[in-house]
């Protein structure tokens, strides 16, 4: 095909925001150094301006650039989670009279309890793998349930905004849902953020300075499409 | 996992068998890796070791009865973009069936114009 060149060049290259979405890796090797305040308030700026449904803005978010509450809370997450994996693994030596309760509970809660996330709540556990891999600045999202139609979105949208912005400026982001532990199973935590009604815990993002290059672009797996197009249907991938 | 019938329910895998998810991999060029170890440092799913100043995917035996937790790849590519000599690649997605299947996928493909 005759590539035209256009003005922009479109065909040839991506534009710099596609280029900003393309190459986000989740950074989980974070250096000491705190992030600058400004930065931090531009990607909260980012998240303000997401859309959301019926512009609702069903959203919280939280700051903590606080080392304590960033470790204590870290701790209070690996005690739940050693807590699980005590209650739940029946994988280790002796432990085999384990397998029909871990299975009842596999049964009940079977999104959450799913052997996939498991990996990482055993590596979390075990002290492997960090909950926000060392990162100075943590954004909280909450929802507000009281939003128009599924908050969830909104906020994954608005979280979303605020990483691209994130790493537009080279800073490094991780999604962290883990943190939910917290919420969900203590009061400690929702007393200490005066979370109640209407907030529920969504996910959180770690926020720093990474160590190395880390975005790049990478290959994924293609997904089928449907194509509808001169009154027929296609698969592409 | 998708809508599942009573006997399929029943049948749920727990942790010990996970053979219906095939762990990604990556391939490590020895010649251009230089054994700094921000692989190993950066690996969520401590997939990566160092053996002999180079690293390497940690061994997988295919059931977790074994180490628990032991090199479950998800295929993120968080080493291939941060290794400084690009000597990592990814050779193999993470492949779910039965239970785990979600939507249909394709091969591994970077991203296109």
């Amino acid at each position: 095909m005759n590539k035209k060149a256009t003005g922009t060049n479109l065909e040839n290259a991506f534009t710099p925001t596609e280029e900003v979405i393309l190459k986000r890796r989740s950074v989980r090797l974070y250096q000491k150094k705190q992030v600058p305040e400004f930065m931090v308030k531009r990607i909260l700026e980012a998240g303000r301006f997401a859309p959301s449904a019926g512009n609702a803005q069903p959203w919280k978010f939280v700051v903590i650039r606080d080392e304590k509450i960033i470790s204590d809370m870290t701790s209070a997450v690996v005690r739940l989670l050693k807590l699980f994996r005590a209650v739940l693994d029946y994988r280790r030596k002796g432990f085999f009279w384990l397998r029909p309760l871990a299975e009842i509970f596999i049964r009940l809660n079977r999104y959450e309890l799913h052997p996939v996330p498991f990996g990482a709540v055993d590596l979390i556990a075990r002290g492997k793998l960090g909950l926000w891999h060392g990162a100075p600045t943590v954004i909280l999202i909450f929802k507000d349930v009281r939003g128009v139609g599924n908050p969830d979105l909104d906020c994954g949208i608005a979280g979303q905004n605020m990483v691209l912005a994130a790493h537009s400026m080279g800073l490094g982001t991780c999604w962290v849902s883990f943190a939910k532990t917290a919420f969900k199973y203590s009061l400690k935590w929702k007393r200490k953020f005066g979370i109640s009604y209407p907030y529920r815990f969504v996910s959180s993002l770690a926020v720093g300075w990474p160590v190395g290059k880390p975005d790049g672009m990478v290959p994924r797996e293609t997904h089928a499409i449907d194509w509808y197009e001169n009154g027929e249907r296609i698969t592409i991938y | 996992m998708g809508r599942l019938g009573l006997i399929e329910k029943l049948l749920l895998p727990g942790y010990g068998n996970v053979k219906q998810v095939a762990w990604a991999r990556v391939t490590v060029d020895t010649m251009r890796c230089t054994g700094c170890g921000l692989c190993v440092r950066a690996c969520p799913a401590d997939s990566i070791m160092m053996t002999g100043k180079k690293a390497c995917m940690k061994p997988h035996v295919g059931d977790l009865l074994g180490d628990p937790g032991i090199s479950q790849c998800m295929g993120c590519g968080d080493c291939a973009a941060l290794c400084p000599s690009g000597a990592i690649t990814l050779s193999e997605p993470y492949r779910w069936t039965r239970f785990f299947k979600t939507i249909n996928r394709g091969e591994l493909v970077s991203p296109r114009l």
